[in-house]
């Protein structure tokens, strides 16, 4: 792997950047791997990483049915932070928001990391109690979590000029989050492919797979796929949004359900929003590029769905929402809109886990999937290679819906 | 005339109305008509702006939508963010300022970045600034980046709205296969609406000046036809955006006369785009210097607005519809000096031309002279061997021409390469929608006419619906079909120069060849690594070129590499139109006959729940919030107190098998509620979910009101018929809402039954014959009431329910007459001290998903005798996991001035992370003079005084476990 | 955004409909009998389909009708509303 540093960029400057080789090894398809990871993506593409330089795992192939880092981590708003509610969750997101910041060095891949601090602005004392209690929480795993005044968060977001006394719901209090973070999404999925490829692991694009393959003894086989038929001891599906798409072809029974999530962005403006903004309350949260967008979520579709565009009624919700809070953004501009696909379970927590089928395993259930990826890999990786769940992920396996101990998050109630 | 550039006549701006405005502080005179890239053109302005990314001088490049060159930001009132020269009208005072410039787009301070251009390749970002960190570049890289500033005046000058509609026929574009359209559904009789598309204003796919006139004579009969048409509607300065699912057009339309942006949401059974084509540029070095223009654009500023910006003209292209323009431009007598052709084979295409023009047949150019205009160029033959020096100050680039498929694609159509036009065109439709004219591909005028009249028709027919036959005009030009071929890159480059792909966001050639080099391989994730059409024009003048530029360097067919994927909005849509109007989030809220009684007096009124808007509590003069609420406090425990309840759900089911449907819906015995009786009750969720608590009365054989939380009165409605209509739908029951039909005011406090008994009533209150828990109907001073005996505060409690119109005049009665009882109002905060002290249950404090009832300690309200209800099987099951159980219970803190933060929880040891629980909610307890808690704890039933820790974010708090309920455990108060 | 067509009312707006969630067998009769296995799918496991999924609307904001409405979760197209008839 060629080192990317202000040096090799002058060097190879002289040569007209001729000689920059690929990030990413092209090589034709085995018959064979030890590991099958279907999924490109964030997930899948942290897992084969970890699997490689953790457990030595390099004979693996990451299949993907479209171009690489083309599924959420492309669709994503990438919000990096660990204010969650339950034991369970605050360590493993506190691990992956820590991850993250050493990434860039680690991949020799510049991220665009960006600590940028999260404000909670918050309207109902529901909200402000359920924030409260995260705080307390998050204090005990290391995570920060801090009240601010209104006129504070005003002072930090001078163009939160909406919610005042006056408004349908004035703002009461707010909460920062300084860990919160964003960065550049597609380098990401790069910066985890290249380093993977360089300890010998192999991603193949436009390489989909049909159907799973299952041994006469139950265990997993394979998978067939467009190239043909390519066997393997481990397998696993890191497919956010299309999980069942693949396990439906061995009949597996998931409690997964797929929904359409969409986002959008401004022009490009000049530097004014230094933090992420959240607004549970309203339904809207957003942050400014490097580029100068302001990239802008909202709450999912109702009903389930596979498609990738946007919803026209959560849409203007969520401007309407935006606009109560910055008024002065009515003249600032659409520039493009899209959506993705999740998959989500019951509790709307994540599945990190082994399958009824041995040898197949599932990471799934990701919303907000993005924030996870360097401990969803890791850990990912860490049961595939070991066949016992990390200690950071051991809450997140099928096991908990056996006996219904859901791990239900703030904001998250059991769906209809 | 003072424009340098404009010609002595025609044109459609109006050289009698001049209009002056600033430009970076210059000013300008343009005409009325003009937009602000035709005013700067005629004066000769060449450099309007820096690039993104190298700072390089740009100019303008089109005359529409498409425009990749500059943008400006508008100052002082009607300001705007960053927005294309050729779609802004100048007008009067106007202060127009470049971007991407400091001081001028002359003299940019910036441009002394392009000394590094070989430092910026595509990506440069992703390999370095990262090394210490990242964060000590990003400050400077953000100040870079961006474009305008965000306008800070809240009241913009234009309004926005919007509003719905819907047609059988939608169609969208306002050129010749629109009008055909038009006229040809218009006659079915049916809805259709029309959009006079922004998009294809640029005067589209150029057509001989004498079939122009022909042309032009009969659409203008035909949009006079249309005038006939009340079954019509037209909508013109639109701009149709987005495409979504169900056939949903989204048009956006300024309305100048009212100042206006208007949003339709228009449903169509069936769309019909029209939307014509746009010219895509060529790629070759140094193709983005002011003066090189698209030809469309150099077409529609002589035709349009008088302009020509140069005086030798050179065109350069690689098909024959730029010979249009020559003759166009020669008939203005401007001078024509070169074609230069990147075909070998050019037929006839140019045969007639006048031999001053010099046409060169597969020549390229190779080098572009002049630094911040063009001068000059040099053009080589494709074979190598010859090249020729010329000079020009205008160069009119024709790359081909592509139809507009930003909302084809966004329909979910498919398209593929057409190699004879060299372009994608649509195929299969996802929608109900077709793809006419320049939109499908149909370039010649000839063709273009009888496609659309075709498709049109079968479509009409196919529908079952009828119109005339159209007569076509007879046009002379088909001898000349739109002929092209395929130049998507030049073939050699030289060192020091840059071939633009995308002119807006600085993605040149080699950037792509870099991309792809790297690995970057598909066109995806070539936009991706390049930025390339990601800019505020979608790259509607370079994607096509891109896709042959990857095809060309990766030999994959056009089909397998694909375009990148137009997004909405076709062009950039200020969010006020999107957003409801003037920012108004409508989420109206819902308030009770006495809110405005509440408001004089003192309430402290905010969001609870359910969008009602209620009392927290009742300030008095110089009274804090703590005093407030013990006030109130006392006077529920010592004397009388009246709170307005109306806000709680109120939920009537009746029917033969009412008592079998709440027997499912309730975990308790319902069947065997006395008449005139209440009990109280939880229902779950299948899933084992505390979904509410509440009380349901029997109000006689097979009729029962039930009482649920405010904050989950929609939800359990919903839960109520789902199970009725869904599971239960074998039973005879119906539920109806009557939350907004019964309005209450509760009357507690000790001296509760002395005070109502003033009070013409025909209901015995007396405890023996009103019990707790009874329900009876009767009249109250006139207005028919129903009180039910239920209490949330452990006093005795009457809560008098009238029919909301009597509402207010209960109140004041109530409290007119309670004066000397010393009648207190009291809020939600009040009920939540009191609630505490008697350890019931609120659902937003004590229940957050991993509780069930038997943690509450309400094991006794889970039958053990109904085989089945909801969630019994799921409780159950979940309790086979035998992790420890989160039990209510409740604390007191060792030290007595402390009060435990809510939601703080408890732990095991300062220094281990493991949570055996957490405070649920804490309060001063007036009648027990201290703080006191509820929490749920691990086990804790079986924990009774047991000293446990509370960790707050300073430290430890010790406290001890106590039952949960601090006043009056066997509730003789609440029964007196 | 939607119109259902409600057999009641003719098309409507989504505005007036209520998502009630994916169209799942109804409750069975003998709950306590089913295996833990069985009842824990009933619980958990929907059908999850790229295409043309079963779902429940309240037609809340409208004449309050409950509709089964099939519609096609790729493209959102609705195939066919009826009652829902839950026998």
């Amino acid at each position: 792997m060629q080192k990317y540093s202000l040096f090799s960029l002058i060097r190879n400057s002289f040569t007209r950047h001729r000689n920059w080789p690929r990030a990413w090894k092209s090589v034709d398809l085995k018959q064979s791997y030890d590991v099958i990871i279907i999924g490109a993506g964030g997930h899948g593409l942290a897992t084969a990483y970890y699997l490689a330089k953790n457990y030595g795992i390099t004979n693996t192939a990451v299949l993907e049915r479209g171009w690489l880092g083309g599924g959420n981590v492309a669709r994503n708003t990438v919000t990096i932070r660990s204010n969650y509610l339950r034991p369970e969750s605050i360590p493993f997101f506190v691990k992956s928001v820590e991850m993250y910041e050493g990434l860039s060095q680690e991949l020799n891949f510049n991220l665009m990391h960006s600590r940028r601090s999260m404000i909670d602005v918050i309207h109902t004392y529901p909200k402000l109690r359920e924030i409260t209690r995260k705080m307390y929480n998050m204090d005990i795993f290391g995570a920060t979590y801090k009240p601010i005044s209104v006129a504070e968060i005003r002072r930090r977001i001078p163009t939160l000029t909406g919610g005042g006394a006056n408004s349908r719901l004035p703002i009461i209090a707010g909460m920062v989050h300084p860990e919160a973070a964003v960065n550049r999404h597609d380098a990401v999925a790069w910066g985890y492919a290249r380093a993977a490829s360089a300890l010998g692991v192999e991603v193949h694009q436009h390489t989909k797979v049909n159907r799973l393959l299952k041994n006469p003894d139950g265990t997993i086989k394979g998978v067939s796929t467009t190239k043909g038929d390519v066997s393997a001891g481990k397998v696993a599906v890191a497919v956010s949004g299309h999980t069942t798409q693949v396990t439906d072809t061995v009949d597996l029974n998931l409690p997964l359900r797929s929904f359409n999530l969409s986002a959008f962005v401004s022009e490009p403006v000049k530097p004014m929003i230094d933090v992420i903004v959240n607004c549970a309350d309203l339904g809207f949260y957003l942050s400014q590029t490097a580029k100068g967008e302001l990239v802008i979520g909202g709450v999912p579709d109702p009903g389930q769905s596979f498609r990738r565009g946007s919803n026209q009624l959560i849409f203007e919700r969520t401007v309407g929402a935006m606009l109560e809070l910055f008024p002065s953004f009515k003249k600032l501009k659409l520039l493009r809109q899209w959506g993705g696909t999740l998959d989500t379970a019951p509790d709307s927590s994540p599945i990190i886990s082994e399958t009824e089928i041995p040898g197949l395993f599932i990471t799934a259930g990701w919303w907000g999937g993005y924030k996870a990826i360097p401990a969803g890999g890791l850990t990912f990786a860490n049961l595939i290679a070991t066949n016992t769940p990390h200690h950071l992920a051991k809450s997140f396996t099928l096991d908990r819906f056996k006996t219904l101990d859901y791990i239900l998050e703030s904001g998250t109630t059991a769906r209809v | 005339m003072p424009h340098k550039y404009r010609l002595p006549q025609g044109g459609k701006i109006d050289r009698q109305k001049p209009i002056k405005f600033t430009f970076n502080g210059v000013t300008i005179e343009g005409c009325q008509g003009d937009t602000i890239a035709s005013a700067l053109l005629a004066n000769g302005i060449r450099i309007t702006g820096r690039s993104f990314k190298y700072h390089r001088p740009r100019g303008i490049v089109t005359a529409g939508i498409e425009e990749p060159g500059t943008f400006v930001e508008v100052m002082g009132e009607g300001r705007s963010t960053t927005v294309p020269a050729t779609m802004v009208h100048v007008q009067p005072e106007m202060q127009v300022k470049s971007i991407n410039c400091w001081p001028n787009p002359k003299y940019d301070l910036a441009q002394l970045l392009q000394v590094f251009s070989p430092l910026l390749p595509s990506g440069f970002y992703y390999k370095t600034f990262f090394q210490p960190e990242w964060k000590v570049f990003e400050p400077f890289i953000r100040k870079m980046a961006g474009l305008a500033k965000i306008p800070q005046d809240d009241t913009p000058l234009q309004s926005y709205d919007s509003t719905d509609t819907h047609c059988e026929f939608l169609i969208v574009g306002g050129g010749i296969s629109g009008i055909i359209a038009t006229v040809m559904t218009a006659q079915t009789g049916k809805r259709v609406i029309w959009v006079d598309n922004l998009q294809n204003q640029h005067g589209g796919f150029p057509i001989a000046s004498a079939d122009k006139i022909i042309l032009e004579r009969w659409l203008q009969a035909l949009r006079d036809q249309l005038k006939g048409f009340a079954n019509v509607r037209i909508l013109k300065q639109a701009l149709a955006w987005g495409y979504r699912e169900q056939n949903l057009v989204l048009v956006n339309q300024n309305r100048e006369e009212v100042n206006d942006v208007l949003l339709w949401r228009i449903r169509a059974r069936q769309v019909l785009l029209a939307n014509g084509c746009t010219e895509r540029g060529l790629v070759f070095p140094d193709n983005d210097r002011p003066g090189i223009m698209l030809a469309s654009g150099v077409m529609k500023y002589c035709q349009h607005y008088a302009v020509t910006p140069g005086e030798r003209i050179i065109l350069y292209t690689n098909n024959n519809s730029i010979r249009i323009l020559a003759e166009t431009l020669m008939g203005q007598g401007k001078e024509i000096s070169a074609i230069i052709d990147t075909r070998e084979d050019t037929g006839q295409d140019y045969r007639g031309l006048p031999p001053t023009i010099k046409i060169l047949t597969g020549y390229e150019i190779t080098k572009v002279i002049g630094w911040n205009s063009v001068r000059g160029l040099i053009a080589s033959s494709l074979s190598g061997d010859d090249s020729i020096r010329l000079s020009c100050d205008l160069l009119a680039v024709s790359g081909g021409w592509n139809p507009n498929l930003q909302l084809w694609m966004q329909s979910g159509g498919a398209y593929a390469f057409s190699p004879e036009t060299a372009t994608f065109v649509p195929t299969t439709s996802l929608q109900e929608v077709i793809a006419l004219g320049m939109c499908a591909g149909y370039f010649n005028p000839k063709e273009n006419l009888c496609e659309t009249r075709k498709r049109v028709s079968e479509l009409i027919e196919n529908l079952g619906l009828k119109s005339e036959s159209l007569e076509l005009p007879q046009l002379n030009m088909s001898e000349k079909p739109y002929r092209i071929q395929s130049y998507w890159q030049p073939s050699s480059t030289n060192i020091g120069s840059k071939s633009f792909v995308d002119i807006l966001n600085d993605v040149t050639l080699e950037d792509i060849k870099l991309a792809l080099r790297e690995g970057y391989d598909d066109i995806e994730l070539v936009k991706r690594y390049t930025t390339l059409g990601m800019g505020l024009d979608q790259g509607k003048t370079g994607n096509v070129n891109a896709t042959g530029i990857v095809a060309t360097l990766s030999g994959k067919p056009m089909d397998d590499v694909g375009l990148i994927k137009y997004r909405s909005p076709v062009s950039p849509i200020p969010f006020g139109t999107v957003g409801k109007p003037e920012g108004k989030f409508i989420k109206p809220y819902r308030t009770t006959p006495i809110t405005n009684w509440n408001r004089k007096n003192g309430a402290v009124l905010y969001e609870a729940g359910a969008n009602w808007k209620r009392p927290g509590y009742y300030l008095l003069q110089n009274e804090t919030m703590a005093e407030a609420i013990n006030r109130e406090a006392r006077a529920v425990r010592n004397g009388l107190a009246i709170y307005d309840g109306s806000p709680l759900g109120t939920f009537e089911i009746k029917g033969r098998d009412a008592a079998k449907f709440l027997d499912m819906i309730y975990t308790n015995r319902i069947g065997d509620i006395p008449k005139g009786t209440g009990r109280y009750g939880l229902m779950l969720t299948e899933e084992g979910f505390i979904l509410d608590d509440g009380v349901c009365f029997c109000m006689a054989e097979n009729w029962y009101q039930v009482s649920v939380s405010t904050g989950n009165a929609d939800q359990v409605h919903l839960h109520l018929e789902k199970c009725l209509r869904y599971d239960f739908s074998h039973l005879e029951v119906s539920v109806t809402n009557l939350t907004l039909q019964w309005m209450n005011a509760t009357v507690c406090g000790p001296l509760a039954r002395d005070f109502l008994q003033e009070f013409s009533l025909d209901i015995d209150l007396s405890p023996e014959k009103f019990p707790f828990m009874g329900i009876r109907d009767g009249v109250f001073n006139g207005m028919p009431v129903r009180i039910a005996r239920v209490s949330f505060t452990g006093e005795l409690s009457f809560e008098i329910n009238v029919h909301t119109r009597y509402l207010k005049q209960l109140w004041e009665r109530l409290i007119s007459k309670g004066n000397k009882y010393g009648i207190t109002p009291i809020g939600s905060e009040t009920n939540h001290v009191l609630r505490v002290e008697k350890g019931f249950l609120s659902l937003g404090h004590e229940v957050d998903g991993v509780v069930d009832p038997i943690d509450l300690g309400l094991g006794w309200v889970m039958s053990k005798f109904k085989k089945d209800y909801i969630g019994k099987k799921a409780v159950a099951l979940n309790r086979t996991s035998h992790l420890p159980r989160k039990e209510l219970v409740g604390l007191v803190a060792q030290n007595n001035d402390i009060q435990f933060p809510e939601g703080a929880p408890i732990v095991v040891s300062k220094n281990q992370s493991i949570i055996e629980g957490h405070v649920t909610a804490s309060v001063w307890s007036e009648i027990n003079n201290r703080f006191v808690a509820l929490a749920l704890l691990n086990n804790g039933r079986s924990r009774i005084s047991e000293i446990v820790q509370v960790r707050n974010l300073t430290g430890i708090e010790k406290g001890e476990v106590v039952a949960p309920c601090f006043y009056d455990p066997d509730g003789k108060r609440l029964r007196s | 955004m939607i119109t259902i067509n409600c057999p009641f009312c003719g098309p409507r707006d989504e505005r007036e409909f209520e998502y009630c969630g994916p169209h799942r067998q109804k409750r069975p009769d003998k709950i306590n009998e089913m295996t833990t296995s069985a009842f824990i799918d009933y619980l958990t496991v929907p059908e999850n389909p790229e295409g043309e999924a079963k779902e429940v609307w309240w037609h809340r904001r409208g004449c309050g009708a409950w509709l089964l409405v099939v519609r096609n979760t790729r493209t959102h197209e609705i195939i066919k509303v009826s009652e829902l008839d839950a026998t």
